[in-house]
């Protein structure tokens, strides 16, 4: 689905600028994020500044905090997956030149809602030639439940395998005598 | 192959064309078993050799029950796939089977050795590098898996096939303390992106194949052949294909599926198999090797 023309801005009854990280560098791509809203109800907003000379045709973040809604610029579609148990990657991605990130300059326009709060998360982006920049910016993460300790007993077991073989080189010839030998290949 | 007289299986070994021949004893409870062949034909015995298994933390995967036999005709080249439950792939298509490795047969003192590729956030990573070759008992084969099957050429492999196939996966996956200094595995995220990215780029118009969507896939389809970096199904699909003379590529039919949850059994039913079929030439994973007709179950 691509994503309406018309980006949206988040009426909130109270809005609040809760945190506001600075714009985090990857070589040359900067990642401005903004976060509005109150607890349990964010909205992280995002504009990115290509100071490269080659447009940008991806942008994603993986978060640990919860992800609703996505919002993209005209042009991107969005799309999430889980990268390992607790994250989650929510990604955008252009879906034709026009649509880029051009280079040396700044598309903003993607964003989504999230219960979580913020802190630190990572972010990739693909130039038009998929050379990858990667970096942190502020994003939903979950809040940390600490666990009771444990302890892990260690059995030990006198186990093994060995390997053994022998190779000839002529070919079929019958019943062979047995002479192994481990195999050195 | 007799332990300690008795004799391990029924099956025994088989001698194959060529005259060779090689098994993988595995070996419990005892602590200085002595291992002894005999013929079935002449009931020759062979003189006897005493092991001395190192201690090991793991008695491996637990599945097939019979691990104590099935692992026993196993041949150098042949190829190990298990479950894991732990395995990047299980976002990826979620698949029956997690990881792959090449058997590569016995070290100079009977150790049996495996060539294998994983990510750098596995534990083990740290020990003995991402791309690597190493005993099995301390790959992530046996430490990691829950389930573990053996495969091997449909059609007989020779004996050369088989030295050519185990001498480039050691090539590129070296053992400690090289490995730690070697090559890497895919950047997991970075994959994921691609395909997550190639999904999102199909369903957004509707099944039409895009440019922007050929050039996710020919960024996977470089991922596939790259030397320089592996994951683990692209480890062992490449030592065939080398070790074969181009001749032996497992990775077509590629007969992958996707399973829901996963990012590709997401995609609304009318795109999974379009998806799939784009896929299949780029995108080499174990469940590739279980559904080839080139690969044969040993166990």
């Amino acid at each position: 689905m691509i994503m309406s023309h018309c980006y949206k801005i988040p009426v909130l009854l109270s809005v609040v600028t809760l945190f506001l990280a600075p714009a985090a560098h990857a070589g040359t791509i900067l990642v401005d994020p903004s976060v509005s809203g109150s607890p349990g109800a964010y909205t992280y907003s995002y504009e990115i500044e290509n100071q490269t000379s080659v447009g940008l045709l991806l942008f994603s973040l993986t978060v640990t905090g919860d992800v609703g809604a996505i919002n993209a610029p005209t042009g991107w579609v969005m799309s999430t997956g889980i990268p390992a148990p607790g994250e989650t990657l929510v990604e955008w991605i252009s879906t034709d030149v026009p649509y880029d990130v051009p280079a040396l300059e700044a598309l903003s326009g993607f964003s989504f809602a999230s219960d979580s709060g913020p802190g630190t998360v990572a972010f990739s982006t693909f130039d038009e030639n998929f050379s990858e920049f990667d970096g942190q910016t502020t994003g939903p993460v979950a809040s940390t439940v600490p666990e009771p300790d444990s302890l892990a007993l260690l059995g030990t077991a006198l186990i093994g395998m060995f390997t053994i073989g022998r190779r000839r080189a002529t070919l079929n010839r019958g019943p062979r005598p047995v002479h192994p030998f481990v195999t050195r290949y | 192959m007799l332990v300690d007289g008795s004799p391990i299986g029924s099956s025994g070994v088989v001698v194959d064309s060529e005259g060779n021949w090689e098994a993988l004893a595995y070996l419990f409870g005892a602590p200085a078993p002595v291992i002894r062949v005999q013929d079935r034909s002449t009931t020759a015995l062979s003189n006897q050799i005493t092991v001395h298994p190192q201690a090991s933390f793991s008695l491996g995967p637990p599945v097939p029950a019979n691990l104590l036999t099935a692992v026993l005709p196993l041949r150098h080249a042949d190829i190990l796939v298990i479950a894991s439950t732990i395995s990047p792939q299980h976002v990826l298509y979620g698949p029956s089977y997690t990881h792959t490795a090449l058997y590569l047969g016995g070290d100079g003192n009977g150790t049996p050795l495996i060539s294998e590729a994983i990510p750098g956030s596995d534990p083990s990573a740290q020990t003995y590098g991402q791309v690597r070759s190493l005993p099995l008992e301390s790959s992530t084969v046996w430490t990691e898996a829950n389930r573990m099957s053996g495969w091997h050429a449909s059609t007989a492999l020779t004996g050369s096939t088989r030295d050519a196939i185990v001498a480039w996966a050691k090539t590129v996956a070296p053992t400690p303390p090289a490995s730690l200094s070697g090559l890497p595995y895919w950047n997991v995220s970075t994959l994921l992106n691609e395909v997550d990215g190639a999904d999102a780029l199909l369903v957004a118009f509707g099944g039409t194949i895009t440019s922007r969507f050929t050039a996710f896939l020919n960024v996977l389809n470089s991922a596939k052949n790259s030397t320089t970096s592996f994951i683990c199904s692209t480890l062992v699909w490449r030592a065939y294909y080398e070790g074969s003379g181009h001749a032996l590529d497992i990775s077509s039919p590629n007969n992958m599926t996707a399973a829901p949850g996963s990012i590709l059994g997401s995609l609304p039913s009318s795109f999974l198999g379009l998806f799939i079929q784009e896929l299949d030439p780029v995108l080499v994973v174990p469940q590739t090797f279980v559904t080839s007709p080139k690969l044969s179950q040993i166990f």
